[in-house]
């Protein structure tokens, strides 16, 4: 009996341990792929990958993905599916070159972004918190009008930014200072406060945490807050980068989003396992990817066909798709 | 008598993740036989029958039917190989009508053509049901229009129409009234009579006692022991289960049905929707305050709307120290009140959440250093709770979903217990737990109780609230219909007769 009993429990403690190490194995893919790929690139460029002015692009590519993907990170983490944010970024950046023009202000055009975004986000917040409309709709309804609204906002297809707010904002030493500070800054909020932990014991079970005393309405919100302010943030620099606003402006921006916070591992269903590592190695493996493949002179089409197999076979080793796949049933 | 041998088990296995349901189980049920099984929660009972039922399959190990090698791939295919279960859950299909029901998959019989003679399907369903001796049910009606235990009946006379050989009963008799369990029991008895056999899980022990012939003792995941008819004694069974003495003491040992002065909650005139109507009480501290009733006497709105997950149509909950009126869940918990619901894994737990983040959830404020929450104390809180509770896990990091019943339930009181919760509002809060977890509970219940904390359990346990509450407010159709005193005399039968 007693050998038995012993020779089971080494099983046991076998199978327990074989679990770890898958769990183990899956959280760190999306690490081990980014670095994999990078390696990849620099010996497949011979180097080229990793001169100074491939890396300013990198930053200037992902920047806008980055943050935006950063802040979707505490809506998605209380399970919210949010499709509004290309369009809220679209609106911004119209709307900040609007008062640019007008102004000659920077601080002004910066403002106004932030406000805009922040505004928008937050109507989306409201719609599905206080009016009990799930967030994939009222972000649609959202996006839909910010449509309508841009198109009426310009008379002419697109217009610049002025050209010494463009010079003062747009250098690479800029953007890795704020790409910093939001990481560590979502870190710790993500983390080590309220709005970060009850986010995601929101979407691990809302009902378990209203029970516990957490206010679901009010920390939803401030997810949509700290949201909209990053992506005020970004859509601010993108259109200093792209210096020209329009109605495609940011279009499909929330799916590039979507994609990248699964590419980094993290259900959109959002929950207790939602981490703020994700939306960074999943919008930096997304354009390294396009990056190299660009650079080892890939034709357009076929990047996106790679983009897409490796998405996949993502989806596939990450995610139990059994229990708890990443998107939404 | 030589007994024939009908289904044998050998050396079954059964895992999931990293839990071992069952260990190299072997069983043999013999012809004219009824086995009761029994054992705590997670000691495989469940696992056994629904493998030998088809539902799932083993891990390992084979399976002998008549003499035949026996491996069903469906429930289908074990049914026709001549095994029924009758599960714990409701297994009829809503919207349709009761010969519909019962006929379900052999409509064929009735069939001319491409349509279904329905009076002849009704018919045929009256004499089945009859056969089993369920009357007062007109095939023709809906199904959703019977209650639960008409609805149970209805899957019986389904299951037996296909006259099994082996009849699986799990957990059934739990939610049926004395007349649902008599028929139970009659077929049974007919069953054995006929030289068939009936494999028959409960955790109700008189009733094994009383029913089976030969009663089997699971413990997590192995067969530790089958019991003859002459050895079938409480305590014995119960030392077996838990696999150590149980004490005397189950609840509390004392009559002394005191309590504080102090009033903790008082509830006015409280009217939740239809279930609860202009309903008030006082909660005192140092008390344990009993609420039981059937299921729909609107015992359970009462504990929701006490804390604030329902809304009150009228009246109103006033947490007397600091006078507010509890409106929300939050203001609930501002006021060191805790709640523990009856639905644990959908409302009181984070399943998919770690141990330490379901303990920590409603005590953050109290973690932080400089603004943020501290590592370092959330870490030490989580370990002190865990071990308060004596939560038995891998580590504190460990997913709930992962824990048994019991050490679930042990998570949601380390959480309340953890915050310094002094109005405990308890849900059914032994419900699906094992004896030796129970034990612990009631114990733990006793403490809180003299540490002066206002307690109030609502359950549908009567033992339970006769061995734990100083008061006990019998409900009815959202009414109070009476108030019982602590006492030794006080016995089941005369709560039963307030309740109906």
């Amino acid at each position: 009996m007693g050998t038995k009993t012993k020779a089971l429990n080494a099983e046991s403690a076998q199978v327990e341990a074989k679990a770890q190490i898958g769990k183990i194995a899956r959280v760190a893919l999306p690490y081990a792929g980014l670095v994999i790929a990078v390696i990849f690139f620099s010996i497949a460029t011979k180097g080229s990958f990793l001169q100074l002015d491939n890396l300013t692009t990198l930053i200037n590519q992902s920047f806008t993905l980055i943050l935006a993907a950063l802040g979707a990170t505490f809506i998605y983490a209380h399970g919210s599916l949010d499709v509004s944010l290309g369009s809220i970024c679209m609106m911004s950046c119209i709307s900040s070159v609007l008062a640019a023009v007008a102004t000659q202000s920077g601080v002004v055009a910066f403002l106004v972004c932030l406000g805009v975004s922040l505004l928008c986000s937050l109507i989306v917040a409201l719609i599905s918190c206080k009016l009990g409309v799930v967030a994939f709709v009222s972000s649609l309804c959202v996006s839909f009008i910010c449509q309508g609204l841009a198109g009426e906002m310009l008379d002419t297809g697109e217009i610049v930014m002025p050209t010494h707010i463009i010079e003062a904002v747009d250098r690479p030493a800029v953007k890795v200072i704020v790409i910093v500070a939001a990481i560590v800054i979502c870190y710790v909020l993500f983390e080590r406060t309220k709005i970060g932990v009850y986010n995601k014991a929101i979407g691990g079970n809302a009902a378990a945490a209203e029970q516990s005393g957490v206010n679901v309405h009010k920390y939803k919100i401030l997810a949509y807050v700290i949201s909209g302010v990053l992506l005020g943030v970004s859509s601010f620099f993108l259109i200093c980068r792209i210096s020209a606003a329009s109605t495609t402006t940011g279009s499909g921006l929330h799916m590039d989003v979507m994609l990248a916070v699964i590419l980094g591992g993290m259900s959109i269903r959002g929950g207790p396992k939602s981490n703020i590592a994700a939306p960074v190695i999943g919008s930096l493996t997304t354009y390294v990817l396009s990056n190299g493949l660009t650079l080892m002179r890939v034709d357009a089409y076929y990047v996106q066909f790679i983009q897409g197999i490796i998405f996949l076979l993502i989806i596939f080793c990450v995610f139990d798709k059994k229990k708890h796949g990443a998107l939404p049933n | 008598m030589e007994k024939e041998l009908l289904l044998q088990v050998k050396g079954m296995n059964k895992s999931f993740g990293p839990t071992r349901a069952l260990k190299n189980v072997d069983l043999s049920v013999y012809r004219g036989e009824v086995r009761g099984l029994i054992g705590e929660n997670g000691s495989g009972k469940s696992t056994v029958s629904s493998i030998v039922a088809g539902i799932q399959n083993a891990d390992s190990g084979e399976m002998i039917f008549k003499g035949q090698p026996y491996q069903p791939a469906t429930m289908l295919d074990a049914m026709q190989h001549g095994i029924g279960m009758i599960v714990q859950e409701a297994g009829t299909v809503l919207n349709i009508t009761v010969a519909e029901n019962i006929f379900i998959g052999k409509e064929k019989r009735f069939s001319k053509g491409p349509f279904v003679n329905r009076k002849a399907m009704e018919m045929a369903a009256k004499q089945a049901m009859e056969a089993l001796g369920v009357s007062g049910i007109d095939p023709a009606m809906p199904i959703n229009k019977l209650n639960f235990e008409a609805r149970k009946l209805i899957e019986i006379v389904r299951v037996m129409l296909d006259e099994p050989e082996l009849l699986i009963v799990d957990e059934t008799t739990t939610a049926l009234s004395q007349h649902g369990r008599d028929i139970i029991y009659s077929l049974m008895k007919k069953l054995r009579e006929e030289g068939k056999a009936v494999l028959f899980i409960s955790h109700d022990l008189d009733e094994l006692i009383e029913t089976c012939d030969v009663l089997t003792v699971l413990r997590d995941g192995d067969i530790i022991r089958s019991l003859e008819k002459s050895e079938m004694e409480h305590d014995l069974i119960k030392e077996l289960m838990v696999g150590r003495k149980i004490e005397g003491d189950y609840y509390r040992s004392d009559f002394d049905g005191s309590f504080g002065e102090e009033v903790a909650v008082r509830v006015e005139n409280l009217t939740v929707g239809h279930e609860l109507e202009n309903f008030s009480l006082e909660l005192h501290r140092g008390e344990i305050l009993g609420v039981g009733g059937l299921s729909g006497s609107g015992m359970h709105e009462l504990g929701r709307a006490m804390f604030g997950v329902d809304r009150a149509l009228t009246g109103s909950v006033t947490v007397c120290r600091s006078g507010d009126v509890i409106k929300n869940p939050v203001m609930a918990v501002q006021n060191s009140m805790g709640y523990v619901s009856k639905n644990r894994d959908t409302e009181a737990l984070i399943l998919h959440a770690s141990i330490k983040d379901n303990t920590l959830l409603p005590s953050y404020d109290r973690l932080k250093v400089a603004g943020l929450i501290s590592k370092r104390k959330a870490d030490k809180f989580a370990d002190e709770q865990i071990q308060n509770m004596k939560v038995k896990c891998v580590s504190k990091n460990q997913e709930v979903q992962f824990l048994s019943g019991g050490n679930k339930q042990k998570v949601v009181f380390a959480k309340w217990i953890g915050t310094g919760a002094d109005i405990l509002i308890l849900d059914s809060p032994t419900r699906g737990i094992d004896i030796g977890v129970k034990t612990a509970m009631y114990q733990l219940i006793t403490r809180l109780k003299r540490e002066g904390k206002a307690i109030l359990m609502i359950s549908e346990e009567l033992p339970e609230l006769i061995g734990m509450c100083d008061r006990i407010m019998i409900l009815k159709d959202g009414h109070l219909a009476r108030e019982f005193q602590r006492s030794p005399e006080l016995s089941e039968q005369m709560i039963i007769k307030e309740m109906i």
